[in-house]
Order: structure tokens, then sequence, then C-alpha cells
């Protein structure tokens, strides 16, 4: 009875099965430029349709402006067209969510939606982002919102670290700048600022398009097909954007509430992918939580403790970042250096061929949903190395194979090569408890 | 001031993406969406349910997926606390977790053993890629045969729990919606799911091997899996649920506070929290309820009638106003919270107030129906995206009483929802509630009262 039931089972399942299969991974070109990504995914009805654009967040001109990038998409999402509703209610009636992440050197515009809306949403998404309005109204929406996120980010430790490790690793371009700056700093930018970095960054030879999920490839065919008019003919993609190394090392103070402290290393380009996954590696091994050797020493000794790690992976040159906060942060340093040091000698063979398991089990576990994927594929193709975007292929590209030819020695080489001392250290110290009666 | 009000943004933003706000709204069932409901409901994978060995298992295959989630329910939540127990049924399934290390061997093998506790039940999830789930769920049924009651592994788990009890209390979301909880369960769905220092501290590992002996059994434990699936999975199954003894459990206590109408019940507590939070908690229908579908409509409704929709999706640090649906307990419940940061407490007290007299007093348009459903749809879609979430909300309704593929069926539910439903459901649900109020401290050293 037991077997037949489970051989019943098993049947049942292997039906339920084979109804879905996914189509192969596309990549596509934009008539002048641009590119298009779909990867079709079975599972959850659910699509995600990202627009990702290379593009300084601080602005195209010579003084930076902390935040443009962001208020800039913002608005765009929120302004209403000549006809038509604005996207971000479009986004809304559909039962999707649109978000706007913005990093140095690119802005990104990600829905997640019912896929049986996808191909609605990719064609309002490309008419609200390769010809861009700006209106007053949408202005006047987003603004307060991105000074709320920028209030918010000025007291996240991570956030601030990451800001004064960027800024001390470079001495130009835009991962030199912080990304949103000062909630202050949005009064500066005008509606003229806006509508001028959305027309320069928002159009679709600048663009990558990502769509993801429960949606047919020919989604974003007929996105495009008999649309010219918001296809300029003439100008180009932007240019990898460069920023400049400082020289190093350099050591500083930031204050907020909690103690802590914060590193940086300049690490390899994107296109050197073997070096890249190795301190992904690393990365994983030491600091993902719950998981990485320091990560669960730094839990068992200091309970309230937080520490993260990676390997940010950029066009030229990479950024690895550690950032801690502790009640005893002195301890907590010695615990981050010692699992750094740790990994300049080669992991016993077993030791780092389970790390590497467990290493690729993350990376498929941190690639279960639509938007997840499209995010790697927009970022990767952005820095320039579209095939190396983990999830390219199936999980069997170029990310994968380098990840399985990573040996012990070679790991410890990368570590002893671009992890040795810190180029940037922040010391993150504790803000004096203000007295009663003090001002607010 | 301003320091307060930006450190409650802080920390509400931070809390979003941690475990104790995990925890707080994983109960939660998500909304919808979509101009065709319809054409979502052709498209999601169908879940078949079986017996395993007498052990319910659902399953959702997706050959597509990578990796294999499986919840693991045991009916030992909350509910089955003693008032003298709370904490119990936490430090019980951390110690399990701490037995043989078995949490870190699956993490250092590459896969993930994590729990959570709701009213009732705590569910185990497992997570790994298909030839590994089996081995995974083998060493687990060897920790949950046979805990390590020592005091060395108690006294261990004890510790870990005290050091998240003060998650939490920073988020004034978490804190409104404990209060309510409260207040209107008269069974242990009201005790805070970690217990308190105090009650962790007198709990001996006796008493927790005692709660464990009354409660897991083969009776009380339930499975769902989603994502792909080994032919070996059911067999590993099948072994798994030996693990627990032959018995069945008491049916839960669906004890709760009778509401009133109007200003009734209002309970203040102070926090570290930079602006006043307001939770009006209401009685809800369970999922097997015929009013789940235009319950969870009105989830939708009033989750986002309060809020531009013209710019990016808000945060929940960013909404005004906002509403869960909480069915981990039974009986279910809903809570309408109001972000004192964003909007004066009282002035959108009083329009929620108006705006659940307006829907029990006439039906909805049409055209808001249609525009619900979709969000509705749309939402209970996004947040079933991961196979943790997927696996739990198909165990968690099947326990409800819904079919196998219940997903589906909830879809179905929303699509047919008539705004004589939602008038129906408003007049017999939200018009009695629990005010929770959280305020920021005033001075130092207050305690919550």
């Amino acid at each position: 009875m037991r077997t037949l039931r489970t051989r019943a089972m098993i049947a049942a399942l292997v039906i339920a099965g084979c109804a879905r299969s996914a189509a192969a991974q596309t990549v596509g070109a934009f008539p002048n430029g641009g590119i298009s990504v779909a990867d079709p995914i079975g599972g959850v009805p659910v699509v995600a349709v990202e627009l990702w654009y290379r593009a300084p967040s601080v602005g195209f001109g010579q003084s930076p402006v902390p935040s443009l990038g962001r208020l800039a998409a913002e608005v765009v999402v929120a302004s209403k067209p000549l006809s038509g509703k604005p996207l971000g209610t479009l986004v809304a009636e559909s039962g999707g969510r649109i978000a706007v992440n913005v990093y140095g050197d690119s802005v990104a515009i990600s829905v997640s939606a019912p896929a049986a809306a996808a191909s609605d949403l990719v064609r309002a998404m490309t008419t609200a982002f390769f010809a861009p309005v700006v209106t007053e109204d949408g202005w006047n929406e987003a603004r307060h919102e991105v000074e709320q996120e920028a209030l918010v980010g000025s007291f996240n430790p991570d956030d601030v670290t990451r800001d004064a490790v960027f800024g001390a690793l470079f001495t130009s371009g835009p991962a030199h700048y912080p990304v949103l700056g000062s909630a202050h700093g949005i009064e500066a930018i005008s509606l003229d600022m806006v509508r001028s970095f959305a027309s320069r960054a928002f159009r679709s030879q600048n663009a990558v398009l990502v769509v993801t999920g429960a949606a047919d490839a020919s989604v974003v065919k007929t996105a495009v097909a008999g649309r010219a008019p918001l296809i300029a003919q003439s100008a180009r993609a932007e240019p990898m954007l460069a920023s400049i190394p400082a020289h190093l090392p350099r050591s500083l103070t930031k204050t907020l509430y909690d103690a802590g402290g914060a590193y940086g290393w300049i690490g390899p380009p994107i296109a050197d992918e073997r070096a890249a996954t190795a301190l992904d590696f690393v990365a994983d091994y030491l600091f993902r939580p719950e998981f990485g050797t320091v990560a669960r020493r730094l839990a068992q000794t200091q309970p309230q403790a937080s520490v993260s790690g990676q390997f940010i992976t950029l066009h030229d040159p990479g950024v690895f970042f550690v950032t801690f906060t502790a009640t005893n942060p002195s301890e907590a340093k010695g615990i981050v250096d010692e699992g750094l040091a740790a990994m300049r000698e080669p992991l016993a063979a077993a030791a780092f061929q389970q790390a590497l398991d467990a290493f690729e089990y993350h990376l498929l576990s941190d690639l279960q949903t639509p938007l997840s994927v499209a995010d790697n594929f927009g970022w990767y193709a952005v820095e320039g190395n579209l095939a190396y975007a983990p999830g390219a292929n199936d999980n069997d590209g170029a990310y994968f194979h380098a990840m399985r030819s990573l040996t012990p020695a070679y790991v410890a080489s990368v570590v002893r090569k671009y992890l040795d001392k810190p180029g940037v250290t922040v010391v993150l110290s504790p803000q004096p408890p203000v007295k009663k009666g003090s001002a607010s | 001031m301003r320091t307060r009000l930006l450190a409650v943004f802080v920390v509400f933003a931070c809390a979003s993406q941690g475990a104790a706000f995990a925890r707080a709204m994983r109960p939660r069932a998500t909304p919808a969406q979509a101009t065709s409901p319809q054409a979502t409901y052709a498209g999601y994978p169908r879940a078949v349910f079986t017996e395993v060995d007498g052990v319910p298992f659902t399953a959702e295959s997706d050959p597509g997926a990578a990796l294999t989630g499986m919840q693991i329910f045991v009916s030992a939540g909350l509910q089955r606390q003693a008032s003298d127990e709370s904490g119990v049924a936490a430090l019980l399934a951390e110690t399990i977790m701490r037995t043989q290390g078995v949490r870190e061997a699956v993490a250092e093998q590459g896969g993930t053993l994590s729990y959570a506790l709701e009213g009732r039940c705590v569910h185990y999830y497992l997570e790994a890629r298909p030839r590994k789930i089996v081995p995974f769920l083998a060493l687990f049924a060897h920790a949950l045969k046979k805990p390590d009651f020592s005091d060395g592994n108690v006294g261990a788990a004890r510790r870990t729990l005290i050091g998240r009890i003060g998650e939490g209390e920073a988020n004034p979301l978490a804190v409104g919606i404990e209060m309510f909880k409260r207040s209107y369960y008269l069974n242990g769905a009201g005790l805070p799911a970690t217990g308190s220092r105090a009650s962790l501290e007198r709990l001996d590992r006796d008493q927790v091997a005692a709660f464990y002996a009354r409660t897991y059994k083969r009776g009380a434990l339930e499975i769902s899996v989603a994502g792909s699936i080994a032919p070996e999975l059911v067999a590993g199954v099948a072994a798994f649920a030996q693990a627990l003894p032959d018995g069945r459990l008491e049916p839960l206590s669906r004890a709760v506070k009778t509401l009133s109408a109007g200003n009734g019940t209002r309970i203040i507590a102070q926090r570290d929290v930079g602006a006043p939070f307001l939770i009006m908690g209401f009685a809800a229908p369970s999922p097997a309820d015929k009013n789940f579908g235009a319950m969870l409509l009105l989830e939708s409704l009033l989750a986002q009638s309060f809020d531009r929709s013209e710019a990016v999706t808000p945060t929940l640090a960013q909404r005004t106003i906002s509403a869960f649906y909480l069915y981990d307990s039974e009986p279910a419940s809903f809570v309408v919270f109001v972000n004192g940061a964003r909007v004066e407490p009282t002035l959108a007290l009083r329009e929620v107030s108006l705006v659940t007299e307006a829907l029990a007093e006439k039906p909805i348009q049409s055209d808001s129906l249609e525009r619900f459903k979709t969000v509705a749809a749309g939402a209970l879609l996004s947040d079933t995206m991961t196979l943790a979430d997927r696996s739990y909300l198909i165990g968690t309704l099947r326990q409800e009483g819904l079919p196998a593929d219940a997903l589906n069926s909830v879809l179905a539910e929303v699509n047919a929802t008539t705004a004589a439903d939602v008038q129906r459901v408003a007049k017999q649900y939200l018009q009695k509630y629990i005010v929770a109020i959280v305020l920021p401290r005033t001075t130092q050293g207050d305690e919550a009262p």
C-alpha cells in the first residue's frame, strides 16, 4: 500500500511538472543601440521587467549632484504623459510593484507583476523611459519620497560606511560620490536638471531591457515593433564610466549611533571573471549571514553584532567591501581580521570543496525569483559583461564555469593579491548621547 | 524630535528586512491583483496532495527550479502553550535546531534549515538541491526524534532567544500587532513568539521536554514542498515521518475576546520609537470560510487606498495606512495600521472608521471592485515567488481546509468576489475592533504599561 501510494504520488508530480518548461534565454538589440534580454522561467506566473541605464547617479555635469539619478527616475515614473496614466499608476493597477534602484554608475527601474500584464507593462515602461516625460506633478510626487530615502540612508551604518569607503577609494568618477547624498542637497535640484538628466540617460540606445519570468520572449519584440519615433536615430549609448582609484591606504572616522568599522579594497575588473568569482567565494565563505565563518563567530560572541562583506563586481576595478557594527568593535575587528588572514593560505581540500558546494547552493538560492535574475542581467550588462551574469545560460554560463574552476591555491593567491592591506579603513564611532534639554 | 522621527524610519526600514519583521509579517496572505486574475489563475503551478504514511503532504512541482523547498509544520505553536509556558515552543524549536549541530551541518553542506513560530504551529524550512534534500531530511529527523535536552543545549538555546527579544521592540508595527494579539486571543496565540526574558529563564529543561512529549506527534505533522522534486523525495518523507511517535493532538482552543463596536478597547504602550503608531485589530474569517476572498480584497483595498499610486510602490515604512490579514492563528484576525510619522493618527483613525462604515453601508462600485481584485491577486503572486513562501502558503492554506491547489483556489475566490460579498464581510468583521497605540517613550526609564 505504501509503495503504491508513493508511486502514485511520484506519477502525479511528474505529470504536473511536465506541463511546464522554460524556453531559452535570448539577447537582442534595439535599432541604433541598446539591448534586450529575455529569460522565460517557469514557476509562479510572475514577470520581472527591468530597464537599466548606464548613467552617473550624480549627473553628467562637472559638479556632482547626489540623488539626481534617483530623483529623475522617480519623477518619470510619477509623471503623467500627454495621454494615458503615469507609469506608477499603470503598474499599480496591473497588480504589480515598481521600484527604482540607483548605483554609482547606473539607474534601474524594476517592475514585478502578474505575467498576464507582461506585454502591457513592457510597452508602458519602454514608452515612459525611451522618451521620458517630466511633469511638475511627477516632480512634486517624487521629491518628498527621495528626501525621505536620503534621510533614512543617512542613519544606516551600511550606507554611511559604504559612501565613506567608496569616497576614499576613488578620487573621481561615479564611484567616488554618494548615490543619495543628503536630504538637504535635494532641495538644490531643479526640475530642469531632472529633465536634462532624464533626456540624456533614459533613451533606448542606452537601455538594457530585461524580461524574466513567466513571459514569452516575444513580448520584447512587440514592445519595440513599429515604434520608430521612440527610438532615436542618432545618439549612442553612454560610454563606460571610469572611476579613478586614489593613492592608498587611507583611514577615516565616521560618527553615527553605532560602533563598528569598514574596510575597502580595490579588486579585479569584471573582465577577470575567475578572480572576481574567487572574491565572491571569499565573501560568501566568510560573511554570508548564518553561514560565513566570520558571521557565525561574531554571532556567537556578540549576538547583537552584524557584519556583511561582498565583492562588488564593477567594470574596472571592482571593490571588496566589509562593514560591521558591534557592541565590542575591537573584538569584532579582530574576528574580521583573523577571518581574512586565514584566507591567505589555501583551505584544506575537503573544506574547500564543501565551501564551494555551499557557495553554489547560495547562488542558486539567490537566483530563485524573476526579479533576482533580472537584477543580475541588468547589472552585469551595464558593467560590460552580460555573458558573465550569474543565471546566464541557465546557470551553466561563464559565472558557474569560473566558480567550478576555483581551487584552494588560486583563491588564496587572489586574496594575497587583492586583499592584502585594506585600501581604506573606516572607524565607526558612536555619537555621544544628546543631553536632555539640548536643541533637537 | 527630529532625531526620533528619523530613528523610527531607520528602524522601520531596517526591520522590514530583518528576521523579527519577517516573523511578524509571514502569516499574512497577500492580496492581489490584475486586470485578469483568470489569466494568472491558468498559469499557476498545480499543487497535489497525498498522505505519506499518514502525514499530509502537499507538493507543487516546478521542474525548472534548481532547488527544493520544504516546510515541515508541527502543530506545536504558540496556541499549544499554557499561560505559564510562554516561550516554550520557541525554546524547544531552538533546542532541536542545535541538537547534533543539525542547522550548521545543513548550512555547511549547502542547504538551509530554519524555523518560525506562529499561533497554530512551528514550521521548519529546509531548502537544498534536489539530490541533497533527502539526506538533509534524514539529518533533521535524527534531531527531531531525540532532541538534546541537556542543560548545556537548552541553556544555549535560551541565550539565543533572549538575545533576540529586543529585535522587535523598536519596530512599532510588530509591537502594535503583538499588543493587539495579546488582548484579543485568550489562548497562547497572544503570547509573545519567543516569550520574555523572565519566562525563558523560568523554563527548565524538563518543561521543554514535557512540551515536546505532549505535542511532537506524527499526527501533528504536515509537510509541503515546492520546486524541483526528486523521485526519492516521497520515500524520504515517509522515513522522516517515523521520527515522531504515533499520536494526535486535541483541537486548538479558539477562545478570543468579544470585540465591541466603535470606541471599544484601547491599549497603549510606550517604546523607543520615533513617532506614534496605531493598530486597529479586527476579527477575520479563516481561509476555508466563504468570506476569505472578500477579506483578501478588503485587505488590498485598505492597504492601498490611503497612499497615492502614481509614484514608485511605497515600502511598508513609506505607507501612511496599510492592512494585514493574519491567519497564522485560529481564529484569524485582521489589522489596519496608521503610521504616525506620516499622518496625524487620530484623524487617520477616524478616516479608516469612516471607510469601514461606508464599506458596510453600500456596495463598492464595479470598477473599484475589479481594480482591487487585480491588486489582491497581484499581491498574492508577488508574495509567493520564493520556494520558502510558496511551500509555506500551500501548506498553511491546506491546513486551514483549502484544497491542495490552494493558491489557484484563492485566486479563483478573489475573482468570484462580488460587491455584495465585500459589503457583507465589511459589515460582519470591520465594525468592531481593538485599538493598540504605540507611543514614543517620553522619559528615560519609562516602562511599557
